[in-house]
């Protein structure tokens, strides 16, 4: 078969519910043979079969309860071999039981530890407490997000909304991917590991980075009232909504060709952007009937194809039925442990020569206690019975 | 003694990039590239301004001043390639010879029209790296849409989930293209490291709806587990409540605040001065607090409202509650964690002495990623590219500028 981008690349996962999981998750896709450690009781995303499941393909998974000094002495002999140990304990834990990255290193100096917190290793509020929301919202786009609200009145009069899903957390692991690989790729010249410090605040700040220094360059604040689109946004349609783009010229042609109205391409009023911003109300009042004649997917398609960019507001229960998903072999099935099989999501690309795709299932908890503990490390079976009475396992 | 040891060369250091990207998504992706020391030379024209050194700002600045530019394209190199003309084409071609990596974001098919497709590159350099992203991928029925930051959520489900409820959908703008953007580094990293290895290059297919998919999976499998189609619910999490965003004194001041145990609720009702309500039966677990949402956060509403953010934050957190100010671009800027790790960069530009940018989103211990160069302006590069790199004469290099080739 042929090696995938990352075989080869070792990785262990001390991480629970969505970050450093997903950042894991994207290592393992690639081809890395990520070992996830859970604790006896379970990673706590385990209480949302959704979550578990996505988040832990193409991975294999122990139990370990590394703080404490039996456990703690597996976790380091477990770390020996491997390139990467991605954790996302609070600053300082694994420092407590001697598995932090100085002792960790002394015996696997190629070793790169990324460590995901909420707000990174050093700082005033490095021991800060957070949740996914309080991570969102310490991070410049939830101030300014321009969420609609539902009678149409003053965005700022109500509180401001999160990103749906849990879109934050699993940006902060992407954000992690890379600056791995980035290390992975260092390691590949040099032999040298390093330690990275992610903090979830910076790696969500990092994706707002030019509206955020229009406050420093400008002295100008970004607020959820201050966003309106000059050259289309989301506008109502028959059942459902769409958003469009008509900041060049031809695009806002392509559209009204589209609705049967090829006169308002000429029409003075919209002929260019500055026009069209100015008179936006009008050109809103001209489009909102049209667009009530058509369904999201027909505006999709029908303007599409005309050179107009339209997206159709789609509920993630529509994706499975997407043609154009589909033909990528977007939604893989995979066979479950209790032999169910479904379909879920894959990988966003598609690798010429290293294969890139999801394969194996979430591992049921523990599933290779016995695989990994009993032949990588040579524990007889006499002793991982024991391991597992004592609760370490 | 020990010895002090070397520094390392940068994590990329070596790696030579062909940038034909434009926009926010693919300029940003090689900028990450860029934070880690990669060469990165960005190809551009002024028959085809890239939109982020032609779109006006808030302030109204003119054509020739590009406010959003520098924040997405550091590090990097400029040179300017007039590809509707062969010689452009065939400059492109002698360029790809000595880069490791192409990236390009054009619309599929783009690039092969101009005779830059990946099998013409790859005869050139048999192993070369390309990573194309689009809005759909290279293939699929849908393979020539175009699309934007804001179509990437709305393919993907994102602005369907996100809004109050009852409320219409919401859109997401640039920092969808900067999620785009990690996906097509990771990409290219991985790419990167399989030809470090095996000496094999390779062409990577990127779709931009997918990456944002991508970034809702849990979502969009509990669709398909559970048959349902999943609501726009505001701040309300499954799980735990009080969870979401409280107002606090001042105009449009916000305070979020999430409770995920009994002790962090203790701890909570114990600051607010345990206040009789916070005692009745029906908060008393998280199941009632999550039925009786609306009239718990207007209670606490209530006593959030007399305080400043900062501080209420600070005494949360001193007690163990997770809460944080919605925090502003100005909150941000201010910040003093944000301080001490010097997350904010100040230098000059190709068009201001004073700039502020964000600098690289995490940090390496042993080899640091860093802000270099912020902005380039167009083409200033030309000089040492086509001169150095590929060995034409000044004059040569003259003659194409006058001839609108170097454009």
């Amino acid at each position: 078969m042929t090696d995938s981008a990352l075989s080869g690349v070792r990785v262990v996962e001390l991480c629970q519910m969505v970050a450093g999981p997903y950042c894991a998750k994207i290592l393992a896709d690639l081809g890395a043979d990520v070992i996830k450690v859970e604790p006896p009781g379970g990673d706590a995303s385990r209480q949302r079969s959704d979550l578990f499941l996505y988040l832990n393909t193409n991975k294999r998974g122990i139990t370990l309860d590394p703080l404490g000094h039996e456990g703690a002495r597996l976790f380091h002999e477990l770390c020996r071999d491997v390139d990467i140990l991605i954790e996302d304990t609070p600053p300082g834990t694994l420092e407590d039981w001697n598995i932090g990255f100085g002792h960790l290193s002394a015996v696997n100096p190629r070793l790169i530890v990324a460590s995901i917190t909420p707000f990174g290793q050093h700082g005033p509020h490095r021991d800060w407490k957070a949740h996914p929301i309080t991570t969102w919202f310490s991070s410049g786009e939830g101030y300014f997000l321009p969420v609609p609200t539902p009678d149409g009145g003053p965005a700022t009069a109500r509180e401001p909304v999160q990103a749906g899903g849990l879109v934050g957390e699993y940006r902060c692991g992407m954000s992690a991917a890379v600056a791995i690989l980035l290390a992975l790729c260092s390691q590949q010249a040099t032999g040298q590991g390093q330690q990275i410090d992610i903090s979830k605040q910076e790696a969500l700040l990092d994706l707002s980075r030019y509206e955020i220094c229009k406050y420093p360059n400008d002295g100008f604040i970004e607020r959820r009232d201050t966003r309106a689109s000059p050259s289309g946004g989301l506008l109502p349609c028959r059942d459902g909504w769409v958003d469009v783009h008509f900041t060049e010229d031809h695009q806002w042609r392509a559209l009204v060709q589209f609705l049967g109205h090829p006169e308002w391409g000429e029409d003075e009023l919209f002929a260019t952007r500055g026009a069209r911003a100015a008179h936006r109300e009008e050109l809103v009042a001209c489009l909102a009937p049209e667009l009530q004649r058509y369904t999201p997917e027909e505006i999709y398609h029908g303007a599409q194809r005309l050179g107009c960019p339209v997206g159709p507001i789609t509920d993630p229960a529509d994706l499975l039925a997407s043609p154009q998903l589909g033909v990528r072999g977007f939604f893989p099935e995979l066979e479950h442990s209790d032999s169910e099989r479904f379909r879920q999501p894959g990988v966003p690309y598609q690798f010429s020569a290293t294969p890139c795709a999801v394969r194996l299932p979430a591992p049921r908890l523990g599933e290779h206690n016995d695989a990994v503990l009993g032949k990588v490390f040579g524990i007889t079976p006499e002793e991982l019975a024991r391991l597992r009475t004592a609760g370490v396992i | 003694m020990t010895p002090i040891p070397r520094p390392l060369p940068a994590m990329l250091s070596g790696l030579r990039v062909l940038d034909f990207t434009w926009a926010w998504a693919g300029p940003y992706a090689t900028t990450l590239l860029g934070f880690a020391g990669a060469e990165v030379v960005k190809v551009e024209s002024r028959t085809r301004l890239d939109l982020t050194r032609r779109s006006t700002g808030h302030s109204g600045t003119g054509d020739q001043v590009s406010p959003s530019f520098s924040h997405i394209n550091l590090n990097k190199r400029s040179i300017t390639l007039n590809l509707s003309d062969p010689r452009a084409v065939a400059l492109a071609r002698d360029l790809v010879r000595v880069f490791d990596v192409v990236a390009e974001n054009y619309r599929p098919g783009v690039m092969d029209k101009l005779g830059l497709g990946y099998e013409e590159l790859r005869a050139i350099k048999p192993d070369l790296i390309m990573i194309s992203s689009s809005t759909r991928g290279a293939k699929g029925p849908e393979r020539r849409y175009a699309g934007y930051a804001t179509i990437f959520a709305s393919l993907s489900g994102l602005s369907h989930v996100t809004g109050y409820v009852g409320g219409p959908p919401t859109q997401f703008r640039n920092s969808m293209d900067l999620c785009s953007a990690h996906t097509m580094a990771i990409a290219t990293l991985a790419a990167v490291y399989a030809w470090r290895r095996s000496g094999r290059g390779q062409h990577v297919d990127v779709s931009a709806s997918e990456a944002a998919i991508a970034l809702l999976g849990d979502t969009v499998l509990g669709a398909i587990m559970g048959g349902q189609s999943p609501a726009r619910q505001g701040n309300a999490d499954p799980v735990m409540a009080p969870h979401n965003c409280y107002p606090c004194r001042g105009e449009d001041s916000w305070i979020s605040i999430a409770v995920g145990s009994e002790a962090e609720w203790h701890a909570l009702r114990h600051a607010m001065g345990d206040p009789s309500w916070s005692h009745e039966e029906r908060f008393a677990a998280a199941g009632g607090r999550q039925r009786h949402r609306e009239e718990m956060d207007r209670l606490i509403g209530g006593w959030t409202a007399a305080w400043d953010r900062v501080e209420l934050a600070e005494t949360l957190q001193r007690v163990g509650v997770a809460a944080t100010p919605v925090m502003s671009s100005e909150d941000l800027y201010g910040d003093p964690h944000l301080g001490t790790r010097r997350k904010f960069v100040h230098g000059a530009d190709h068009e201001r002495e004073d700039v502020t940018v964000v600098g690289p989103p995490w940090r390496h211990s042993a080899t640091p990623a860093q802000v270099e160069r912020l902005g380039v302006a167009l083409g200033q590069d030309n000089a040492h590219i086509f001169g150095e790199v590929l060995g034409l004469s000044g004059q040569e290099i003259e003659r194409l500028q006058a001839e609108r080739v170097l454009h």
